[in-house]
């Protein structure tokens, strides 16, 4: 079985033009995000993939790419409440970061998919982010000479197709890994200085009486007795805070849509942390603005409803204990997209 | 004596001849290379990189391992420890969980499919923990990619699990905790740490001069016969340190369906032993087809006499005469016994006859301070209740101590509900309840949240507003709690299922004055708790006894 996947390795590298894989970066407190066995990341593929996430003419109108809603200006997440549809309508959510997406074992605020390849699929209906199927779109790219020695170069054949459009966006997000922040320092380096007196501090609240981690995960000796030594601030669950819920019901049911479980009603993936700071609004709908403001939800136990997760109840924080917090997860942030965030505004 | 780990020189032999091997093949440094290929594993936990640090005791140089004997390395990272299962907590709906940490040694990313079996003493499988869909198969980077530091995965459980713990704990039943990660899509370079088995409920201790063992049960409860061969691992011994009794046969042999293989390791201990000495052992049966173990028992030993230290002792007793406890539990040494180790025991017969009830683990390792609570009762009003605690730790060691600076405070009318609100004991979140003070008064925004909970609750009934007018008749209302019940009101009016409880709401609302707290509102006040002097108790360590009577 061995020799069957690495003849079959072999032969995606030679059809990707002999490439030789193309290792992602593995910043701080992170391991390899999770690249199918047997497709490694290829500098050509990750080229094609860069270049489709940025490429507007995918869309109905011309003017959206994915770019639009997970704008690098913005930590590859949107900057709006509500992203807006290739049409000018609007979603029920705000499109997440797509930095680290290649760590997740289901994409999107519901885990409706098992693969960012699935998720890609899913932006190319009439109806959908981009307005029209995804063969509209591979129509409009497909006479371009330089989309044509693209995926010659990035899978061995100058035919522009779909399955290669999303498999070369998706590797491209599985490329996109991000670290390095000074908590990582902190806790992976041990550089005692990397985080301020009030950013310790606000580690403490975070770890114990804030109760954060209980969802926002991190592996690592000092905070769990497996040990561990990655961080991605997520525990890959759905729960209900009861974000949405007015007048007796949801806006968005969440995770029911796709489970039809009862116990899953209003309830939403854990997103991660990193670059958070990055990245307001908040929420899955956009609907609180600030760092302060989402502690400030925590601390009052989330919206109740009937579905409330058992782990979402007041906090009691004090008013010091709120300003440290949001100290802290301003030191989630890796320098290179902060510096790319506080650039563009 | 040597005292740094890392100027230990150890002279290994092997079965095929002598051979010196530098410090780092014993204490786990980097090797040279990863494995070729994929070798998913269950790693070890991370014991030596707590604060008591097992790599600081002296190793004795090796003699002559046995043809099936293996020293357990340490997977490049420190010296081997206990398996990396944990089973020591509970979710927010207080239902065990099961972490395991898998680990890639190969210098190739690798799938795996990874699940928890909960094993008898004789092998019958009780339970088995499957991970959620997302996870069924999950991928390992290579070792230089992150394969090192590996991916925890968790399992839910039900309430089985939680009954064959407390129930085994209780009654001191052997039973095992089995890993597995079936690596799919490759051969695995090395399958035999695929899977790893955490023992518990077996003598963990290990005394200067004392005999300590260990039996064991291989039983084949297949239906069809199974070649298999011994495999021994240890971690290095701590001098003076040698396990008797470890199988002498080398070739394989057949077990068949039904057959049962006994028999018992022991280790005579030296007369003298350093404090925190440790051994890690493995006894296999390896399935000579698969190279897996086929069964493995896990036999871990240490030299620990210190019992755990408890400190931030606070009990809370609640108007509906309920007593919560939370405390702080340390254990430098072998570590706080996952699980059950720490416990409250209550008599309501002045200390004739006694019940426990266990701590909840909430947040920590289990050898720096950890966070462990638990509620008692309600009991009747006027009980007389005589408390005890322990806090024991993995050999046996235990504290039952109460700390003289324990505090205890009764909590204003109304505070239970911080019980209640908060779904009592959410993973690694200390209850509110805990963080009232003496003087904290003001518990209108308590009720106010109970309400708001309540108008979104689909089973809102008349007698839950009767359970809300109990509440508020006990504590002033502010204008903001007030408030938030008008609020309430008028949403559950929206539903027409609800018209006798908003009817009643309302009614209770006209009626209900609002003003600022008041500086004489009820308050949280200090309890005084009574310490009891029991027969027997300074032959028992000075076991501590509270007395209270229930408000």
């Amino acid at each position: 079985m061995k020799w069957v996947l690495a003849a079959s390795a072999l032969l995606y590298w030679a059809a990707a033009n002999a490439e030789p894989p193309l290792r992602p970066k593995r910043p701080l407190g992170l391991i390899e995000p999770d690249i199918p066995i047997g497709r490694p990341l290829t500098q050509g593929v990750v080229a094609l993939g860069r270049r489709l996430f940025f490429e507007p003419r995918l869309s109905a109108s011309g003017k959206t790419s994915c770019a639009t809603c997970h704008n690098p200006t913005t930590a590859f997440a949107d900057s709006k409440a509500a992203s807006v549809r290739d049409d000018g309508s609007l979603t029920d959510r705000r499109a997440q970061s797509v930095l680290n997406a290649g760590y997740l074992p289901t994409t999107m605020w519901d885990g409706k998919y098992r693969t960012l390849e699935e998720q890609v699929f899913d932006t190319f209906r009439p109806n959908g982010d981009m307005g029209h199927h995804v063969d509209a779109a591979v129509s409009k790219i497909s006479s371009d000479a330089g989309y044509q020695t693209a995926f010659k170069r990035a899978f061995g054949f100058t035919e522009v197709t779909a399955k290669g459009l999303a498999e070369a966006i998706a590797q491209y997000e599985r490329s996109l890994t991000s670290g390095d922040s000074p908590f990582d320092r902190y806790l992976f380096k041990e550089e005692r200085t990397a985080l301020t007196a009030d950013q310790v501090k606000g580690l403490q609240v975070f770890s114990s009486r804030g109760g954060c981690l209980n969802c926002h995960d991190v592996f690592h000796p000092q905070f769990n007795p497996l040990g561990g030594g990655t961080a991605l601030f997520t525990d890959f669950r759905f729960h209900n805070l009861g974000v949405g819920y007015k007048f007796g019901r949801f806006r968005d049911v969440g995770r029911f849509a796709i489970t039809r479980d009862p116990a899953e009603m209003g309830a939403f993936r854990t997103p991660s942390l990193r670059n958070v700071a990055e990245r307001s609004p908040y929420m899955h709908d956009g609907s609180l603005k600030t760092l302060e403001e989402v502690v400030e939800f925590y601390d009052r136990g989330g919206t109740p409803n009937p579905y409330l997760s058992p782990s979402i109840h007041p906090l009691f924080l004090s008013a010091e204990d709120k300003r440290v917090l949001v100290e802290f997860l301003r030191a989630l942030s890796d320098p290179e997209i902060a510096r790319t965030v506080q650039t563009a505004n | 004596m040597v005292r740094h780990i890392g100027k230990v020189v150890l002279v290994l032999w092997t079965a095929c001849g002598a051979c010196l091997a530098a410090p780092q093949d014993i204490l786990g440094n980097l090797p040279k290379s990863p494995a070729q290929g994929v070798d998913l594993g269950i790693a070890d936990d991370e014991t030596f990189g707590r604060p008591n640090s097992w790599g600081m005791n002296d190793f004795a140089p090796e003699t002559r391992l046995a043809a099936n004997e293996r020293v357990l390395r340490g997977n490049y990272s420190g010296p081997a420890s206990r398996p990396g299962i944990s089973i020591a907590w509970r979710n927010a709906a207080q239902v065990e969980e099961v972490e395991v940490r898998v680990r890639n040694l190969g210098n190739q990313p690798g799938e795996g499919r990874v699940y928890v079996l909960i094993v008898d003493e004789e092998g019958n499988t009780l339970l088995s923990l499957q991970p959620p869909d997302e996870f069924k198969t999950i991928r390992v980077p290579a070792f230089a990619d992150g394969g090192r530091e590996g991916k925890i995965i968790r399992m839910k459980s039900s309430r089985e699990l939680n009954n064959i713990i407390d129930q085994f704990d209780r009654t001191k039943k052997r039973y095992d905790v089995r890993a597995v990660v079936e690596t799919v899509g490759a051969t695995d370079v090395n399958p035999f740490d695929n899977i790893k088995t955490k023992s518990w409920n077996v003598d963990h201790r290990v005394e200067p001069g004392r005999l300590v063992a260990f039996n064991y049960l291989f039983r084949n409860n297949e239906d069809k016969p199974v070649m298999v061969k011994w495999q021994f691992e240890r971690t290095a011994y701590p001098k003076g340190w040698q396990i008797q009794g470890i199988p002498a046969q080398v070739k394989p042999f057949s077990v068949q369906p039904g057959q049962a293989i006994s028999g018992t390791l022991s280790l005579k201990a030296p007369s003298s032993i350093p404090e925190g000495a440790f051994l890690e052992s493995r006894l296999s049966l390896v399935d000579t087809k698969s190279g897996t173990a086929w069964q493995q028992k896990e036999w871990f030993l240490a030299h620990d006499t210190i019992p755990p230290t408890v400190a931030d002792y606070r009990l809370v007793a609640t108007s509906d005469h309920r007593i919560s406890i939370q405390t702080l539990v340390a254990d430098q040494g072998s570590g706080v016994k996952e699980a059950t180790g720490v416990s409250t025991q209550y008599s309501t017969d002045g200390g004739l006859t006694w019940a426990v009830k266990a701590h909840n683990y909430k947040s920590g390792n289990f050898v720096v301070p950890t966070l462990f609570e638990v509620t008692l009762g309600p009991f009747a009003p006027g009980t007389d209740v005589q408390l005890r605690f322990s806090a024991m730790d993995t050999v046996g060691n235990v504290t039952t101590v109460i700390p003289n600076d324990a505090s205890a405070i009764r909590a204003p009318a109304g505070a239970e509900k911080l019980l209640e609100l908060g779904h009592v004991f959410p993973r690694t979140q200390p209850n509110a309840i805990f963080y009232l003070e003496p003087g904290n008064s003001d518990l209108s925004i308590v009720a106010a949240q109970f309400a708001s909970r309540m108008r979104s609750d689909a089973q809102v009934e008349p007698v839950r507003v009767e359970e809300l007018e109990q509440l508020v008749k006990n504590m002033r209302v502010s204008p903001q709690g007030k408030a938030l019940l008008q609020e309430s009101a008028k949403t559950m009016s929206l539903t027409p299922s609800r018209e006798v409880a908003v009817a009643r709401l309302q009614e209770l609302l006209e009626a209900m004055p609002a003003a600022d707290i008041p500086a004489d509102a009820p308050k949280a006040t200090p309890m005084e708790i009574q310490r009891v002097v029991a027969p027997g108790a300074a032959k028992l360590g000075n076991l501590s006894t509270l007395q209270l009577t229930v408000p």
